[in-house]
């Protein structure tokens, strides 16, 4: 009953902590809005319309090209915003300085000459003899994702093109068709469904970290724990109570989550799922040992913050939360490998069908089990609560 | 003058020695600087990532057609077993089987994440095998020249820095001014010097200046560094990096003022920063292109001052173009914003204790 009662009384504490309570509870839920307004736009970029301008010339085939540019300029979900200018020297330097100020994505030019070269060429090919195809040039812009996707979907119009102007000069074609694949995730997959289990771990490290981490060594640093050690009340019940108080967090932090990723998101991940629940469970076992550990290292909330912040970004962002983490020099890649979240998101993930893991389920169990491990036998050994 | 330079000495070595802003100025953006770096497609070579392709097929064709392709490597597998587990484990970024009328083209989610335009991959292949097959390699000859948008050519990681410096600054300058204006407040230290024969004027300056000279040699450390580390080629105008950095610090500091301003309890203050700065970050076109964002959301990229802070940079660093006579006229309105804030929440500062 005391045990229950003092639980209560530290969550209210809590509860009570503004601050404590936006970072732990609705930063985790406008971090998943925010990535939800980014990443599909960059993993399945819709309705963009890419500013081109086309240095056309007179003559068939160039005329084509210009007409299939024209048509997919037209209408609501148009792809181009395209500007058609004559080919020529003065137009094309005016046209590449407005791709560097980033006014337009790229610069199409049919030089002089292509409609003449590629009538040879194909009178040429029908004699069998082979000449070098006349050119297209293309002036996109470095660093520029938007530049450069542009040049790829032109390139991908192009490539149709040959298509056309080969069946046009009376070649029969046998058309090879194509039929992809996603492998490892489910068919209705969306990036809802990658992210949310993600957004969970998130949630769990950031109450590890500083729901427990940093607050169990101001308690010490208060000397807080040093007057309840010296009171009749047991240890190991505070200890219980503290644990509960933090569980009730992570419930009501991962229902949070849950209900956004469920009901505005639409994710269709089962949380009830029996990999879901125990893949949570091992999060929190793991990643709240890494908060007691650091709460043992830590002098003063100075250092056990400096600490977190040096913890934080690097398991975060090498953990495999918000983008997979692949290909990368042995110069960052330890930490991927020793990463605890590396192996908890894969796991969770790979459970889950939304992606496969590059590691063993069992890997993904058997790591986090023994960073908890490792952490408890520090935490008991070096944690001191009448320690100020 | 001598007070002003003493309070300027005391406000450095106060910098330094905080371990938090010590972290958030000076290792934080290191820490960026690599994982991003490493992460987002081109490592310290500077060489864009090829996808690693397995290929199934009787004909050696379909491996030299993908060898040939742009960005591609190719390498063969036995079985469609193989392939499939190599794409599943992630030792290849996609599979093409091949079988003579139809190719099956198997990805993972990893790559598609990595590289969007991967899902084409399948219809590219087969066109090229589509015209293989009457003999024909290409028919038109597309030449792609990529443009650098600055003055010296540079790596993905070369290009992204100067917004990792942007992000440095914005972050020492708004806490700094936080720290002075909400905390130094909080915990009487300006009740304190107003009883002394210090002017409220002079510990400003000191303490600004001090703050100013650690920002702007971290935001210079930061890019020489990773300059020498990363083997990046910057064609740095000095003066214009100068003037650049220099009116950043004060425009990020006068945001600084104006939360303090509004918010009075630092812990508010500074956590309102830090939420600030998480919103910059996604959102100002640092890390993430803003292109591919719906148009509201672009809108409210192009409104963030990070935006600015990191192109003005780029430009000073020779990796964008851009007109000197904007870069001029952003530093003019932060000074002016920094001087008009600095006394107003200044004065107010000193009067109410």
């Amino acid at each position: 009953m005391r045990t229950l009662k003092l639980t209560n009384y530290i969550f209210k504490s809590l509860a009570r902590d503004k601050l404590d309570l936006f970072w732990l509870l609705i930063f985790p839920v406008i971090l998943l809005m925010i990535l939800m307004l980014i990443f599909p736009s960059l993993y399945e970029p819709k309705n963009i319309t890419f500013s081109i301008t086309l240095l056309s010339q007179k003559g068939t085939f160039s005329e084509i090209i210009e007409k299939v540019f024209g048509e997919l300029s037209k209408g609501e979900n148009r792809i181009f915003q395209l500007l058609v200018l004559p080919d020529s020297r003065d137009n094309l330097i005016k046209e590449i300085e407005k791709l560097k100020t980033r006014k337009i994505n790229l610069v199409v030019e049919i030089p002089e000459n292509f409609d003449t070269q590629m009538l040879n060429w194909f009178m040429l090919k029908s004699f069998g003899m082979t000449t070098s195809p006349p050119c297209i040039n293309i002036y996109s812009l470095k660093h520029d994702v938007a530049s450069e996707s542009a040049y790829l979907t032109v390139k991908n119009i192009l490539q149709k093109l040959e298509l056309e102007f080969i069946k046009k000069v009376g070649y029969e074609l046998r058309k090879i068709e194509s039929e992809p694949e996603i492998v490892g995730t489910r068919a209705t997959f969306s990036y809802i469904d990658f992210i949310y289990p993600g957004i969970v771990i998130f949630v769990i490290f950031m109450t590890g970290l500083f729901g427990i981490g940093l607050d169990l060594t101001w308690l010490k640093e208060r000397g807080i724990l040093k007057r309840i050690y010296v009171t009749a009340f047991p240890k190991s019940k505070f200890i219980t109570s503290y644990i509960i108080s933090k569980l009730y967090l992570i419930i009501l932090q991962v229902t949070l989550i849950t209900l956004m990723a469920k009901f505005v998101y639409k994710t269709t991940i089962n949380p009830l799922s029996l990999p879901f629940i125990g893949y949570t469970l091992l999060t929190i076992l793991c990643l709240s040992s890494l908060g007691f550990f650091l709460a043992s290292v830590s002098k003063s909330t100075t250092s056990a913050n400096a600490i977190s912040q040096i913890l934080n970004f690097p398991l975060q962002f090498l953990g495999g939360i918000y983008f997979p983490v692949v290909g990368l020099p042995w110069a960052i890649r330890w930490i991927v490998i020793i990463n605890p979240i590396t192996y908890l998101a894969s796991g969770i993930r790979d459970a889950l069908g939304i992606m496969k893991s590059p590691y063993p389920l069992s890997i993904t169990i058997a790591v986090p089990i023994i960073w908890t491990i490792v952490c408890l036998i520090f935490t008991l050994k070096r944690f001191r609560m009448e320690e100020v | 003058m001598s007070v002003i330079l003493k309070l300027f000495s005391v406000a450095v070595k106060t910098f330094y020695r905080d371990r938090m802003a010590f972290f958030f100025t000076l290792i934080f953006p290191f820490m960026f600087v690599i994982i991003f770096g490493f992460v987002f497609g081109t490592g310290s070579s500077g060489v864009d990532s090829k996808l690693l392709v397995g290929i199934v097929s009787p004909e050696r064709s379909l491996y030299e057609i993908v060898n040939g392709m742009e960005n591609l490597e190719a390498k063969k597998f036995e079985s469609i077993g193989d392939v499939r587990e190599a794409v599943l484990t992630g030792k290849v970024d996609a599979g093409i089987i091949y079988d003579d009328n139809k190719i099956r083209v198997i990805l993972n989610l990893a790559t598609i994440q990595r590289n969007p335009f991967s899902r084409m991959l399948g219809e590219t292949v087969a066109d090229h095998l589509t015209k293989r097959n009457i003999k024909i390699d290409k028919v038109i000859d597309l030449k792609l020249s990529a443009i650098d948008p600055g003055r010296v050519i540079t790596t993905q990681l070369g290009y992204m820095i100067p917004g990792v410096v942007a992000i440095s600054i914005f972050n020492g300058a708004l806490f700094s001014m936080i720290s002075i204006f909400c905390d130094y407040k909080k915990r009487g230290i300006l009740k304190r010097f107003n009883v002394t024969p210090i002017k409220g004027y002079q510990f400003i300056i000191g303490m600004i200046l001090g703050r100013f000279i650690f920002i702007f040699f971290s935001a210079t450390v930061l890019l020489v560094f990773s300059q020498l580390i990363f083997k990046i080629q910057f064609n740095v105008n000095w003066i214009l990096y100068l003037i650049t950095v220099s009116t950043s610090i004060l425009g990020m500091m006068a945001f600084g003022i104006l939360i303090s301003g509004i918010f009075n309890e630092p812990s508010v203050a500074s956590n309102i920063g830090s939420l600030l700065m998480t919103i910059m970050i996604f959102f100002s076109g640092v890390y993430f292109p803003l292109d591919f964002l719906p148009r509201y959301l672009r809108k409210i990229g192009s409104l963030m001052p990070l935006g600015y802070v990191a192109k003005s940079i780029r430009i000073s660093a020779g990796v964008e173009n851009g007109s000197i006579n904007s870069i001029l006229m952003t530093s003019l309105i932060m000074i002016i914003t920094f001087f008009v804030l600095v006394f107003i929440f200044g004065t107010k500062a000193f009067k109410t204790e």
